[in-house]
């Protein structure tokens, strides 16, 4: 029968005895941070537009992204868009008075879709070198604009489900929309404003961003 | 054959000293929350201040209040009056705002009586600009319903989000009012007119 002596602790010990707390500890506060986080996602990136599809002035942009429907579900956005051009509004949308100051411009888009893809909820802004949004208003300034900057007013196309509601609310009479198609939104922006570029988007944080030629 | 060495054992006093070294950390750390309002310093208003006429800029928006008016009957600017046994107080305001349209809609009154008179964006008592496209003023007038102790030294309060105004700009206009307006106002019913909001200048009397 042998027995072994006592040693001092040593410096190596302690941190052999501790190892399992010590690997524990950054992924501990790794998710003590999630935690603290959960909501800077709907809170602060979901609130802005974060994530563009970028194109440059004629070029074609390839967009998809899956939208929350209202209802727990998603939809696709698939959709190709090209800035055709943006220029002064030659003709002003029907009752339109323009501020002191201010100008009226026209986007020029062609969009392409699937009749199917629910494509009746989007925004568009154009913006200055200087990132200034200056928002497309459907209803304001004596006018009434489509609601919907980005289909045809009169086929916009499938809307999101409604639920019980959509037989009674949906008209079997409505034009499909065709599989391409352009639309000239009107936006009223302050004089001396130089756009670099327009937004289109259906949910933040991701956004098409057609550059404006130069 | 061996024996097993026994697992070591801490000593007593050194189990004690630790629990005790906790204990006294919990013991600190809640006399510092307690003693210091972190969390209300933390989730405060940055309050600019400001005057009749002259602009406050903030966050979101360069804004300038003009002359208050006060009577016993307001005027909506839309064929309807409204009397009050206290006082109208209307606010015109000049707002430009920054970045993006924003809707501003936040305002409250802080009266000269120590109460604070919430403004809605419906009701009597309201605020209500709608969008603001950058670059474009928007002419818009604050309307408050209050009793005439209220309105010496009366500020009024403009934010961008009427249900939260945490860690955010609020504008805190000094209105310059006396009790003399308070008392002329008191017995005026010449209509004051409070319309609509506008991207066009009010006229000016």
């Amino acid at each position: 029968m042998s027995t072994t002596t006592d040693s001092p602790p040593t410096s190596r010990s302690w941190w052999r005895r501790n190892r399992w707390a010590l690997i524990a500890l950054p992924v501990a506060l790794a998710l003590a941070l999630v935690a603290a986080g959960d909501r800077v996602r709907t809170l602060w990136w979901e609130q802005d537009l974060r994530r563009p599809t970028t194109v440059g002035a004629g070029e074609t942009a390839q967009f998809h992204q899956r939208v929350y429907d209202g209802a727990g579900g998603t939809l696709p956005v698939d959709v190709e868009v090209r800035l055709d051009g943006v220029g002064e509004a030659t003709t002003l949308p029907e009752d339109m008075e323009l501020p002191a100051g201010t100008r009226a411009v026209q986007v020029d888009l062609t969009l392409s879709a699937d009749p199917d893809v629910v494509l009746t909820g989007c925004s568009l802004a154009v913006r200055d070198a200087a990132g200034t949004r200056y928002g497309y208003v459907a209803s304001g300034w004596g006018a009434l604009q489509s609601a919907t900057p980005c289909v045809p007013e009169d086929a916009p196309g499938p809307w999101p489900p409604l639920g019980d509601l959509e037989d009674a609310l949906s008209d079997p009479d409505d034009l499909p929309r065709p599989a391409t198609w352009s639309v000239s939104p009107v936006v009223v922006v302050p004089d001396g404003v130089e756009l670099a570029d327009v937004a289109l988007w259906w949910q933040m944080p991701q956004y098409v961003l057609l550059e404006v030629a130069s | 054959m061996t024996v097993p060495e026994p697992a070591a054992r801490r000593p007593r006093g050194q189990t004690l000293g630790a629990g005790a070294a906790v204990l006294a950390a919990l013991a600190v750390g809640h006399v510092v929350v307690t003693a210091f309002p972190v969390d209300e310093r933390v989730q405060a208003s940055f309050v600019r201040p400001a005057v009749v006429g002259e602009p406050v800029e903030l966050r979101y928006a360069r804004l300038t209040a003009g002359e208050p008016a006060g009577s016993t009957v307001l005027d909506n600017d839309d064929g309807t009056l409204l009397a009050t046994p206290g006082v109208w107080l209307t606010v015109p305001l000049t707002i430009e705002v920054v970045g993006r349209p924003r809707a501003l809609s936040f305002a409250e009154l802080l009266g000269g009586d120590g109460r604070t008179y919430t403004v809605f964006t419906g009701g009597r008592s309201w605020f209500l600009p709608g969008t603001a496209q950058p670059g474009v003023p928007r002419y818009a007038t604050v309307r408050v319903e209050l009793p005439p102790e209220a309105v010496a030294g009366a500020h009024l309060r403009i934010g961008s989000e009427q249900k939260d105004q945490r860690r955010d700009d609020v504008a805190d206009i000094d209105l310059g009012l006396t009790q003399a307006d308070a008392d002329a106002w008191a017995s005026d019913d010449t209509p004051v007119v409070a319309g609509a909001w506008s991207d066009e200048p009010p006229e000016q009397p």
